[in-house]
This record gives structure tokens, sequence and C-alpha cells, in this order.
């Protein structure tokens, strides 16, 4: 048993969760001859042998592909579900985010959930209406505060639920920003908050897709896969690795077939270092002389895609046939990116179809104010040197 | 920065779960007050009259019965004289009927309430055994205008009596033995819904099997497949229950020790292994449902 838990306000040792999964369309007298014959259920491994531990004050990120079993770990430190194996300390009253207003009771007043819910975290009613007030305000949902919360909107419902879950002043809180939360806007809001509870000495663990979300605000990282730890530590070295086995499946490059590409990478260098590069700082892309095809092209297009996919910055310039034997970088003087990561392409277009040239872009925000904005696509000017290798 | 003692949650492997739920539950006596105020607060929602149903109820159904069993199948003739010279077969019916009610609508109310907070714990944590007592408390409470209305009713028509004190103990034993039933049967319940609709039937059996519309004596001599029904009754738990507030309330005696120690024996062995099913048994049919 681990005894020693000054300092930590999450520890887990050995943590293992197994799911019997059972058919429940299966009628009472067939399970009871199943039973009887000995007929056991099929045993799902949803987490093995997980250990960490979480110091007071620190943001933990969790990262991992659908199914890693990222939300059973939250649900075991919430103690909504427990280990089948294994040793669990969590130190301080526990709020939840798991799912879209997770603790709400449908039929109750808005009013009424914030006390049941203050209720649940231990926190008496006289206490809680203390706090109703900025609750209210800060989930803005003015006079719907007394209608029941079955016919809140989406986006309400999760600003409700995480007003409640803040002004609680948890000492842990758990979100899965994955399904949790519904409005991008109030999320993103709702990211300073997180800075200020931990700056209140509050632990925050956040289960999410966005990498440099994980990268830039957490202390650590977990990268989980099919029940088990691969990574952990600093958030940077976690979700790099995370990229590079990605990506390593599933060029980053969105379009064109592996064979499409060229032989080199192209290289991003900026005072950051490789391979990463601040908003609105300036960067350098070089495409090596191996990595132009020899074929005819005519046109050159610069862009840079989401990992979703999406454009947000184009540049496409003609060019003359001969011009682009040898290497020749694109320099941008003001990277006209949010902080994210990106894939940054190179395409040739000739007459026997396209060749991508591309490579990962870490975007870093200049300060830590920096608002995260979604920015229209844009065109912009660039700067195109020719360079004799 | 402070933290609470009981907001350090430790699990360990090697805890008896039995003991890990009640801390919890005692931990979290605040949740089972809110639950049981929401409760109440939302029995009687929407409706006229509103708190004067828990009166109008069981006056209802005693008027029935009175009728139906009393008048038109004679059991007038059968109810035997009281103290004070009271022969009076709605006043022999009330005091178990009472008690009838506290035990079906508890067990039930028990049962059921879990079945409706699963939903919510599977989604946050919290004890599901405030839910469960915080159905019972306000069920408790809600049946209680009951044990007014009937002693009330018995001081009208025979006067006062200190033996009506009593009728209290035997109202919360009979609650808690209906709570023991209902923990039992909570997460059977979940894991196979045929149980509770199963459960509704044996009631309807159980009530007849109780002697509640007729006096023990009806039965000397009656056999069913060999059985003497008089002895068959004795081991359903409830009419103990029934005998003991008939003592108290239609013939003013004080019950001797042996009635009292078995009332409080079947309601103590009754949350004892309702408790155990239910530690046992509750958490895996959440994580499962």
């Amino acid at each position: 048993m681990i005894n020693e838990f000054d300092g930590y306000a999450i520890r887990l040792k050995n943590v293992s969760k197994n799911y019997e999964i059972e058919n429940l369309s299966r009628g009472f007298l067939q399970s009871l001859s199943h039973r009887m014959y000995g007929k056991r259920s099929r045993i799902f491994q949803a987490l093995s042998d997980i250990s960490f531990d979480i110091k007071k004050g620190e943001m933990l990120g969790v990262i991992g592909p659908n199914g890693a079993g990222k939300s059973t770990l939250l649900k075991i430190i919430a103690g909504i579900v427990h280990p089948t194996s294994g040793n669990l300390i969590v130190e301080g009253r526990v709020a939840s985010l798991l799912e879209l207003g997770a603790g709400f009771h449908q039929e109750l007043t808005g009013r009424e959930n914030i006390y049941l819910n203050a209720a649940m975290l231990g926190i008496s009613e006289s206490e809680a209406k203390g706090s109703i007030d900025s609750i209210i305000q800060m989930a803005d949902i003015g006079e719907f505060i007394d209608v029941p919360v079955e016919v809140y909107s989406t986006g309400m419902r999760a600003r409700l639920g995480f007003a409640v879950a803040v002004q609680m002043r948890p000492d842990i809180l758990l979100v899965d920003e994955t399904i949790a939360v519904g409005d991008i806007a109030f999320y993103q809001r709702s990211l300073k908050q997180f800075e200020v509870m931990i700056s209140n000495g509050a632990t925050v663990v956040l289960v999410s897709h966005d990498l440099s979300l994980i990268e830039q605000r957490c202390n650590s990282a977990l990268w989980i896969e099919g029940g088990r730890v691969v990574s952990s530590g600093a958030p940077q070295v976690v979700v790099q690795r995370y990229i590079d086995h990605y990506s390593g499946a599933n060029p980053l490059g969105v379009s064109g077939s592996e064979e499409n590409h060229g032989a080199g990478k192209l290289m991003v260098q900026s005072e950051l270092g490789k391979g990463s590069a601040y908003c609105g700082g300036s960067c350098t892309f070089r495409v090596p002389g191996e990595s132009i095809p020899k074929t005819v092209f005519k046109k050159v297009t610069f862009a840079f895609t989401t990992h979703h996919g999406s454009l947000p910055f184009v540049a496409t310039f003609e060019t003359e046939l001969d011009r682009f034997q040898d290497a020749f970088s694109i320099r941008v003087r003001l990277l006209p990116l949010p902080p994210g990561q990106y894939s940054a392409n190179v395409t040739f277009t000739g007459e026997n179809g396209d060749c991508v040239v591309s490579n990962r872009i870490l975007v870093y925000p200049h300060d830590r104010e920096t608002e995260f904005s979604t920015m229209p696509v844009i065109s912009f000017p660039i700067e195109v040197v020719h360079s004799g290798e | 920065m402070k933290i609470q003692k009981n907001s350090i949650r430790i699990l360990d492997k090697n805890q008896n779960s039995s003991i890990r739920e009640l801390n919890e539950f005692l931990n979290y006596k605040g949740l089972t007050k809110t639950l049981a105020k929401r409760n109440l607060k939302t029995v009687y929602n929407r409706s006229f009259l509103g708190w004067m149903w828990s009166v109008l109820h069981p006056l209802a159904t005693l008027l029935i019965y009175s009728i139906v069993f009393g008048k038109i199948l004679n059991g007038n003739g059968s109810v035997p004289s009281g103290a004070e010279g009271l022969k009076s077969f709605p006043m022999y019916l009330f005091s178990a009927l009472v008690i009838w009610n506290a035990y079906s609508e508890l067990s039930v109310g028990v049962m059921t309430s879990f079945a409706n907070s699963i939903n919510l714990r599977s989604r946050v944590y919290f004890p599901i055994s405030c839910a469960v007592f915080a159905s019972f408390i306000s069920g408790f409470i809600v049946l209680g205008v009951e044990i007014l209305v009937l002693v009330g009713a018995y001081l009208v028509i025979v006067g006062p009596s200190l033996t009506f004190f009593l009728v209290l103990p035997a109202f919360i034993l009979a609650g808690f033995f209906g709570l023991g039933v209902g923990l039992m049967l909570a997460a059977a319940n979940i894991r196979h819904r045929d149980v509770g609709h199963l459960y509704s039937v044996f009631l309807r059996l159980l009530f007849f099997m109780t002697p509640i519309i007729y006096p023990m004596n009806l039965l000397d001599g009656k056999k069913v497949f060999a059985f003497d029904l008089d002895k068959v009754l004795l081991l359903n738990p409830l009419t103990h229950f029934v005998v003991f507030i008939r003592e108290v309330t239609y013939f003013q005696k004080i019950p001797g020790l042996s009635q009292w120690a078995l009332i409080l024996s079947l309601s103590s062995l009754s949350l004892i292994f309702g408790w155990g099913a239910f530690v046992r048994f509750s958490p895996k049919v959440i994580e499962n449902s």
C-alpha cells in the first residue's frame, strides 16, 4: 500500500479495470442456464497496470486514441467505477465533468441542480448559497436558472456544468474535453479558469485531443493506449512521441499517397528551433533539392493544414519550368497561424498530378496572454528565395 | 490549504466494502438530507390537494376495505372485542393497514429509488446509499402522517391510552424491515427487471397472507395441502408486526417481551442482510448499467 502521499493529489498504483461484457438482450431463463452450466461472460480489459502520481496544483493532460481507456481512467479517479485491482489515493474533493451536464438531474431546475451538485461535493446548502450568484453569472444563463435542466440547450448545459464545477472550488477537477464541452468559445474562455484554479492550489486532469493545448498548458502528460501507459512525463516529449507514432502510420500531408511524397522532408526553421515557431514570428521552410520532382510542373502551392484537414493558410505561386532545380526556401515574416499543430505542405502541380513535400510545425503563442482564435483562410505575401544549394 | 480529513479517499482492496460504503454514507450526510428534501418537495408536485393526499389516501383505502371486506364479505361479524368494549372492523383494519403500507411502500420505494439513481451515479460519483436512504426517509415522513391519523382516530373513538406511544416503534421497525427487503431486491431488480414485477405479484399474495382484513383465529383448523394455515401465517414476518400494532392500539395492551424481541430481531436481520446484499451486489450492477 502506498502511504506517503504528501504533496500528491492523486496516486495510482498498478490499477487495472476489467469489464464483464454481457448480452443484455438475453432473457432470465437463458442467463440462468448459462450460469448453471458455467458459461462465463467475456472480459474486456479497459485498463491494465496503470501507475502514476499527480502533484497538487498540477495539470495533467491525458492523450490517446478513442477507446484507449481515457474515460475509464477518469471514472476511476472520480470514484464512479472501482478498479478491479490496484490501489489509489485521491486527496481532496473531486468534481468531474465527464459528460455534458454530467451531474444534472433532468427534472430539477438549474438552481436545484446547483445545490444537488454542491451536496455531492460535500458542500452544505448554506455554503452553496454564497457562490450561487457567481455560478449564474459565469454560466450566463439568466432566467433559465429556475427552469428544469431538461429544456436547456447543449451550450447552456455545458456552461452551467462547468460553472458549478469551477465555482465550488474542488481540490481536483476532472475534465473530459472530448465530450463534456459543447461550446468551443466558452471552453476557450474556461481555460483561463483552469489556470486560476491551479494557482489556487487545485489539481486538474484533462483529457483532450488538442495536443497543442496539452503541450502549452499542462505540467505533465500521459499517453495511454489499449489500457496501458505508453509514455508519460513532460508534455512536449509525450506529445512529440505521440505525433511521431501516428505520423508514421498516417502521413501528415492530407493529400496525395505515399509515393507522391518527395524523398526528402520539408525543413522548418525559426528562432525557436527546428519544427516549431512562434505565432506571429518569422519562419523559414526549406525544400531540399532532392525533394523537388524532376518532372515538369507549372504551379507550386504552399499551404498549412490543421490536423482536422482544414486549410487556414494558402499561398500559391506560378513558376517557370527550370527555376527550381535546386533547393529553395520560403520565408514567412509574420506567421499568421493561431497556436497549434499544423502540417506545412509544398505541393508541386504538374501534368502527372501532384507531388507533396510536407512536415509538421508546432506554433506556440508568443506569450501566455495570446488568445486562441479561429482565423479565416487568408492569402499572405511570402518571399521565395532561390538558393543554389 | 486545509483539507478535510474525510475528503481523502483511499481505495484499499483489503478494506471491508461494507464499512467503506458505510463511511462514505456518513461522509455524505448532507447529500442524503438534500435528496430527501427534494423528494418531499416533489412528492405532491403539480397536485391541487398536495399533502392532503397523505391523509386522504389511507382514509379512502380504509373506507373501501371497510365496505368490501367489512360489510359485503361480513368481516364485521368475526372481529374480536377490543379494549373498552370496542368492536369495530374499520379500526381493527386501520391499525394493520398502517403497518402494511409502511412495509410495502418503503420496500418498493427503496427498490425503485436505486433504479432511478443509477443513471446519475454512472456519470458522477456519490454514495448511492444516500439516494436510497433519502427515499426511505422521505417515504417514512409521508407515511408518518398515517400514524398521526391512526392515533388521532383512536383518541377520538376510544379515548387516550399510554399504549398508543408504542405505535411509533412498531411503525419504525416495520419500516426498517421494509428497508432491508428493498435493499436486498435493489441490485437484483437492475440485473433482471423481472424481480420488480415478481415482487409486485408477491406483495398481492403477501397482503392476503397477512392477517390484515381478517383476525388470526379465522384460520383456525383451515388447511391448504395438509398445511395448517394458521401455522403458515406465523412464518410470515409481517404477521408479527400486525399482531404487535393491534395489541397496542385495538387491545391497548403492552406486548410481551417475546413479541418485542421478535419484531426487533426481524427488522435487524432484514437490515443486516439487506445492507450486506446491497454492498455486495450494487457496485457491479452500477458499473454494468
